[in-house]
């Protein structure tokens, strides 16, 4: 990580702007609303890849480290998800 | 300065400060997470949820995001500086960072202003969404509670990121960074990065979705 990486960090600029208007770009695709909500999601989910591995340097940590960073977020999902069982719940007071 | 001494084994090179740090921002990613989710929530018991565009500005935030990810490249930048112990790079770097925050943080008070001051074209996109009034205010719906919720949240985060870089200039400019002590600005650095990487989240399930 001591080395110059200045093409790599401009490389990955030019790739977030891109991903960044190719969601605009899918704005204005026909598609039926839930396609257009993965797509998005699926391009937000690359930029922030992208964001962490490149600009917060996790490519050059520890594997260990990565995986304690990383693990949570799917997991908290999964509990998520899990709790969104609960929605169609109505509370009565 | 030394730098700080890292912790061998499972965490490689990382000091405790950068390690402390990555800590945070898993705290603070739940938290904006448990935004997001609940705002997702709330939306899933709407009958009616505005079209992207009907009343925030895309392409407006379009920029705001694209300024966000130049400073995200101008903070990287001002770390490679550093490292290679270019101490007027790393405050050059660092000054453009903390200029494109305040910017950023410009357009989103232009936005709020606009919002919150009114006006017809926006009463009439307003009541296309099934809202009443010429304002869009937090109390505009759980739409507006929403929307100012997490960007507003955000916006504080981009505020503290704009503090602590310049709290950082101070030693920046007396040179107290070097090619082997550079830890707190890498530390920094994680946190401007965090900063970009939730945005680009909130761009896409506030703006987008």
């Amino acid at each position: 990580m001591e080395n110059d990486h200045k093409k790599v960090y401009i490389n990955n600029a030019i790739w977030l702007t891109v991903l960044t208007v190719a969601e605009l770009g899918i704005l204005e695709l026909s598609l039926p609303k839930s396609g257009q909500i993965a797509l998005l999601l699926a391009l937000a989910a690359t930029k922030m890849v992208l964001v962490g591995l490149v600009y917060m340097h996790l490519r050059y940590e520890t594997a260990f480290l990565r995986r304690v960073i990383l693990v949570p977020i799917p997991l908290a999902l999964l509990f998520t998800l899990s709790l969104m069982y609960d929605l169609p719940y109505q509370w009565a007071f | 300065m030394q730098q700080a001494a890292a912790i061998s084994d499972p965490f490689g090179k990382a000091t405790t400060g950068k390690l402390g740090m990555w800590l945070f921002i898993l705290m603070d990613g739940l938290s904006f997470g448990g935004l997001l989710i609940g705002g997702a929530a709330l939306r899933a018991g709407m009958d009616s949820w505005p079209e992207p565009g009907q009343i925030l500005n895309i392409s407006l935030t379009a920029f705001n995001t694209f300024l966000l990810i130049c400073t995200s490249f101008t903070m990287v930048m001002a770390l490679n500086s550093i490292q290679k112990g270019d101490q007027k790079g790393l405050v050059k770097f660092l000054t453009f960072t903390m200029s494109g925050g305040i910017l950023f943080l410009g357009i989103q008070i232009w936005e709020y202003v606009h919002f919150i001051a009114g006006s017809e074209e926006l009463m009439h996109n307003l009541a296309l969404t099934g809202f009443e009034g010429s304002k869009f205010l937090p109390s505009t719906g759980i739409y507006g509670a929403v929307f100012y919720a997490v960007t507003g949240f955000h916006g504080l985060h981009v505020l503290s990121g704009v503090i602590y870089i310049a709290a950082m200039l101070v030693p920046a400019k007396q040179g107290a960074f070097s090619a082997t002590n550079y830890d707190r600005v890498e530390i920094l650095g994680l946190f401007w990065h965090f900063v970009d990487l939730i945005w680009i989240l909130v761009f896409t399930v506030i703006y987008l979705i």
